[in-house]
This record gives structure tokens, C-alpha cells and sequence, in this order.
């Protein structure tokens, strides 16, 4: 639930709740009061009646027209009493609430049961107006204040609701440190504040990862490079003897191993400091039509059959990765495929199999896109092939997943 | 041929210097920016090895104060970070070529080679070879008079050879020359073999002399009998 939301519906529960009661505990002690006087009003008359008699030796006589006053003889003495009660109004022509009190009296012993009424509809009406002014107001109140604190909050929260749509869209490698305008609130202006803080120290992580990787790469590739310099300049040299040669041989594959290593090891790292920004959709197709000239000559050497089924496709990805993937891929189905075996390459729009013929896997699937996995011994690979693969579509939302079916191994992106 | 290589790393600069030594190139060396400067002001080369990585300041900034000199060599940019906005930037700024560390010296050779070719002679020298002529504007090869036809991999293949004459020339220099990063396809199965097999055999057949020599378990050299 939206917080305005939450707000507003906790202001409207506690206005209603508190318009509520006190509209009902007004209401009882307005009729409270209104009850108290009419009943200090009958008690008058009930004096005035006993000191007439008193007075007049004779019981008030009932004039016409007057309900108020009802004499009855009666059989004894009986308490008095207080009642509401509906009578005939001469007045107002119709049946009326009044307020009665009925007591009794003795008149040269003889008993008499004397009531005495009072109209209250007069009274109701009043509180029914009155209690009617105070819904209306209430109503009023909590209209007014709701739609006002409505709007206030609203106006007030908006620095904070950009805030949040601005930390959405945040993209790290390209936005920079974010700045905001300063905020009236408090509380809003430390919440920028710690933003700008906090993107401030991940530009700075960033380009310190950044250059760690540059550095790692000079540092490791210069003693390579001067490694297979030598190594190859050694190499030229006529007077080795066949074992020294071997031996220089053997360094040469050696470090052709390692550069490749280091190689996939700077690209991950790279890779995974999120240092490739995808500027565009790639062609898959287009770049699997290239790709595929180069696979077929070599399958053609290797007697395997290449099929190939593309459709147009465009996926959010980097150029140069995208290339990776895909030469990955078919590199390994070029060399896993035995002889007079089969490969097949299916592109649909948001979709990518290939397929080769091969011998099952020795260890597990799971295993497969893991560093360094290799599923046999094999000193030409690094094992780092499919981990790359598998890093670069993660990057941007794709997802690679592996299975053995039907004599094949298929390889399958589900494209984002 | 004179040749300028601007490198800090001493031990690489002496392999990089008795190689290109023995290839026929007079050469020399600047090991800071400061050095380099004052070379390319003095004196003029056929052909630059710019390290970008260099004390004292950035090798881009040799290449922009050749290009203000109206320099004819030929620059190649040799750098370790493999890093894509400095490769853009050099080929921006003039550069002829890029070769990332580390790299095979054979792959240097052959790239300074094609660079001096084409800023030298504006592509038009011929590459004579005992019978074969190579003519590498129109990629055209010649045993005596008879044309070649060879597929594109097997051009660039003699191209290296050529370019390599004498050398011994591992497997992956080759299948890192004819396929670049793809290369991880085609060193394990001995296609380079096949392409090999295939290039000798039309010259063979067009009536030249087989000067591919297999040094087993470790590469090839061409070189005359």
C-alpha cells in the first residue's frame, strides 16, 4: 500500500473514531440535561399541585385542552414515578412525546393518582438539529482536513519519490555520482545527502577495480610477452640439439597454456566489474552467418555435418562479448563432435541451440559451467571457456542451460 | 629498414631488438617518453613499435607529435591492456596497427612487414621468393608466370611464411595469424596441417619447390633448400 495511502486511511479512522464518540457522548448529555431540566420542571408541579390542595382543599381542576394534567382517583398509594409517553397534542394535532410524572395524593382520604407531562418534541427536534449541525461539521472537518493533508503531504513527499525513481534508474557505469537539489526536509535532505554519498564511493570502487584490472593485465601480460619473446627467439637457434629443442618446445606450449589462462581470467574479471556496457542490440544472426563460414571449413576437415536454422534476432548485449559466446560455443562443438558426427545451430527470435553429437559427459552437468571445469583432462583447454559464457549472458539478464539429450549435447540460451 | 621501438621493459625491448636484428632491421631503442620524443624529433624512421605505457607520458601523445610532423613511418602500437578504448583512440590518431602483449614476434614481423609495404611502396612492391612472386595489392601469386589460386587462409598463410622466411614458426603463431581469437579452434585439430597440406601442394603442383619444412612437434619454417 502506498504510504499516502496508509496516511491518509490511519487520519480518516482516527477523525471518524473520535467524531464518532464524541458525537455520541454529546448527544447523550445533551438529552441528559435536557432530561434533568424536564424532570426538575414536572417536580415543580408536582409542589405547585400539593400546595393548592393543600391550600384549596380541592383537586386542580383539568381545563380543557390541557393534557398536561391528569388527576385519577386510585385504590392506594403508589410510588411515583417518571415515564415517557406518547400523547395526543390539541396543539399540534398529533401524537406527541411527552415527559410524565404520575404521583400520588391523598385528599380527605381519598387517594388520587395525579400525573403531570411535559412536551418534549420541542427538545428532540432541538437535538436533532443540533446533532445534525455536528455531523455536518464533522463531515466538513474531516473532508477538508484529509484533502488538505492529502495535498501538503503530497507536495512534501515529492522530493523523496524522485529520490526513489532516481535510484531506479541508476546505471553505475554511466550516470556517475548522483546530485540532488537541496530539500527543505530534513530527513529527505539526509537521505540525499547519503546517496550522493554512497554513488560517490561506487564511481570510486569502480574506477579503482577498473584500473586494478589494467594493471593486472600490464603486469601479468609484460612478463609474458617477454617470455614468449625469448622463447621464440631461442627457438632460432641452430645450434640446439634436438632434446633442447624439445625442451623449448615444451616451454613454448607451456606458456601458450598460461596466456590463454590469463587471458580468460582478465576478461571474467572484467566481466564481472561490470566494465562492458552494452551500447546497442547485437545481430545474432548476422554474427553467427559469419561465424558459421569459418566453422563449416573446419568441420569440412573434420567430416561433421553443420546445420543451421537462423532467424532474425537482436539481443541487448556487447558486440565484442557477444562474439565470445558465440566462438565458444562453436569451438566446443567443433571439438567435441567426433568424426562424421553433427552439429546444429537453431536461432529463433529470443532463443539459441546447438547441438553436437558426442559421447555423454564423464561427470556431472551441473558441473559444467564451472571455472576451471574440464570434463576430462585435457591440457589444451583451460576450462574457463563455458564460465565466461555463462558470466557474459548473466550479465545481461540471458540465460545459458545445459543438457544431454537423444545422443546430443545441447547447449541452449534463452535470451532475455 | 630503420625501426624505432619505444618500450620500457628492458628484458622485452633486447628480445624484441636481436630478433628484429636478425630479420635485417637497423634498430633503436627509446625507453622513456622523454627519449622517444627527442629520436622521433632528430632523426626519421620507416617504422614506429609504440608501447603506450610509458614513464614520463603517454605514447599517444608520440604518435599525435609524429602525425604533427608529417611523419611516412609506419606505426604499430604494442600494449598490454588489451583495452578497447586505446585501440580506437590510436587507429583514430594514425596509427597503422595494434598488436596487444603478449604477442608472437613472427606476428610482429609479419604485421611490420605489411605496414612497411603499404607505407613505403603504397602496396606496389612485389614479394619475389626464388620462383613465386607475390604481388599483394591485386593478392595475386605466381609460380614463374602460372597464377595460383589459393583460398584466402592459404594467401595468408604463404604471406606469413614469407614474411617469416628462415624462421621457425609454432603452431600458434600460425593459428593465431590466420584465425585470431578463433584461434583456440584450430590448433587442436592440425588444420593448420590441412591448410599447410593444401598450399603446397598447388605450388608443388603449379611447378615450385616445396620449402616447407615440418620441424616435428613444433612447427614449420620456410626457407629455401
Amino acid at each position: 500500500m502506498k504510504l499516502l495511502t496508509k496516511t491518509t486511511l490511519l487520519s480518516l479512522l482516527i477523525s471518524l473514531g473520535v467524531f464518532s464518540l464524541g458525537a455520541v457522548l454529546f448527544y447523550k448529555q445533551l438529552k441528559y440535561i435536557m432530561n434533568e431540566e424536564t424532570e426538575e420542571m414536572l417536580l415543580l408541579k408536582r409542589e405547585q399541585i400539593k400546595s393548592f390542595v393543600a391550600q384549596h382543599k380541592r383537586i386542580p381542576r383539568q381545563e380543557v385542552g390541557n393534557e398536561n394534567l391528569n388527576v385519577k382517583r386510585s385504590s392506594g398509594f403508589k410510588r411515583p414515578e417518571f415515564k415517557d409517553t406518547l400523547m395526543f397534542s390539541s396543539t399540534e394535532e398529533e401524537m406527541l412525546p411527552y415527559h410524565q410524572h404520575a404521583f400520588s395524593l391523598k385528599l380527605e382520604n381519598s387517594w388520587y393518582r395525579i400525573r403531570v407531562s411535559q412536551s418534549i418534541f420541542e427538545q428532540d427536534d432541538l437535538v436533532e438539529t443540533i446533532r445534525n449541525a455536528f455531523v455536518a461539521i464533522a463531515v466538513l472537518f474531516i473532508v477538508l482536513y484529509l484533502t488538505i493533508t492529502f495535498l501538503f503531504t503530497r507536495v512534501t513527499w515529492k522530493t523523496f519519490f524522485r529520490t526513489i525513481r532516481r535510484i531506479k534508474n541508476y546505471n553505475a557505469e554511466q550516470d556517475g555520482t548522483l546530485h540532488f537539489e537541496k530539500s527543505s526536509t530534513k530527513e529527505f535532505q539526509d537521505l540525499n545527502l547519503a546517496i550522493e554519498d554512497m554513488t560517490g564511493k561506487i564511481q570510486l570502487e569502480m574506477k579503482n577495480l577498473k584500473m586494478f584490472t589494467e594493471n593486472a593485465a600490464h603486469e601479468l601480460q609484460t612478463p609474458l610477452a617477454i617470455l614468449q619473446s625469448k622463447t621464440e627467439n631461442l627457438m632460432q637457434d641452430t645450434s640446439l640439439n634436438e632434446n633442447q629443442l624439445a625442451q623449448v618446445n615444451a616451454l613454448q606450449q607451456s606458456l601458450s597454456r598460461l596466456k590463454k589462462i590469463v587471458q580468460a581470467l582478465l576478461l571474467l574479471t572484467k566481466i564481472e566489474n561490470h566494465q562492458f556496457v552494452s551500447r546497442n542490440k547485437v545481430d545474432i544472426r548476422q554474427l553467427l552467418d559469419e561465424k558459421l563460414k569459418s566453422v563449416l571449413e573446419l568441420a569440412d576437415m573434420k567430416d561433421i555435418a553443420v546445420s543451421s536454422r537462423l532467424e532474425p534476432c537482436a539481443v541487448t548485449l556487447h558486440e565484442d562479448l557477444a562474439e565470445i559466446v558465440l566462438s565458444n560455443l562453436l569451438n566446443n562443438a567443433l571439438k567435441y563432435t567426433p568424426p562424421k558426427g553433427e552439429i546444429e545451430v537453431v536461432l529463433t527470435q529470443n532463443q539459441l541451440e546447438i547441438r553436437n553429437t558426442g559421447p555423454a559427459l564423464l561427470g556431472s552437468e551441473k558441473d559444467i559451467f564451472k571455472r576451471f571445469h574440464k570434463d576430462q583432462t585435457d591440457s589444451d583447454s583451460t576450462g574457463l571457456g563455458l564460465s565466461i559464457v555463462q558470466s557474459i549472458l548473466q550479465e545481461f539478464g540471458h540465460v545459458i542451460e545445459y543438457r544431454y539429450e537423444g545422443g546430443k549435447h545441447v547447449f541452449g540460451i534463452r535470451f532475455k | 629498414m630503420k625501426v624505432l621501438l619505444v618500450e620500457d621493459e628492458a628484458e622485452l625491448a633486447q628480445a624484441i631488438i636481436e630478433f628484429l636484428k636478425k630479420e635485417g632491421f637497423v634498430c633503436e631503442h627509446a625507453s622513456t617518453f622523454l627519449a622517444a620524443d627527442e629520436k622521433l624529433e632528430l632523426y626519421s624512421y620507416d617504422c614506429v613499435l609504440l608501447d603506450l605505457n610509458l614513464p614520463g607520458g603517454n605514447g599517444l601523445d608520440l604518435l599525435r607529435k609524429l602525425k604533427a610532423l608529417n611523419s611516412r613511418a609506419g606505426v604499430i602500437i604494442l600494449s598490454a591492456k588489451n583495452a578497447i578504448d586505446d585501440k580506437i583512440a590510436g587507429l583514430d590518431l594514425g596509427a597503422d596497427d595494434y598488436l596487444s602483449k603478449p604477442f608472437h614476434l613472427a606476428e610482429l614481423n609479419a604485421r611490420i612487414k605489411s605496414v612497411l609495404r603499404r607505407k613505403q611502396f603504397d602496396g606496389q612492391q612485389l614479394i619475389r621468393f626464388e620462383e613465386l612472386t607475390i604481388n599483394p595489392e591485386e593478392q595475386e601469386v605466381r609460380v614463374v608466370n602460372q597464377v595460383l589460386t589459393l583460398t584466402k587462409k592459404e594467401y595468408d598463410l604463404l604471406l606469413f611464411f614469407l614474411s617469416n622466411r628462415n624462421r621457425l614458426l609454432t603452431k600458434e603463431s600460425i593459428a593465431e595469424h590466420l584465425w585470431g581469437d578463433d584461434m583456440d579452434l584450430a590448433d587442436s585439430f592440425d588444420f593448420i596441417y590441412t591448410h599447410i597440406k593444401n598450399m603446397r601442394k598447388k605450388i608443388v603442383e603449379a611447378g615450385g619447390k616445396d620449402y616447407v619444412k615440418t620441424v616435428y612437434g613444433m612447427g614449420y619454417k620456410f626457407s629455401s633448400l
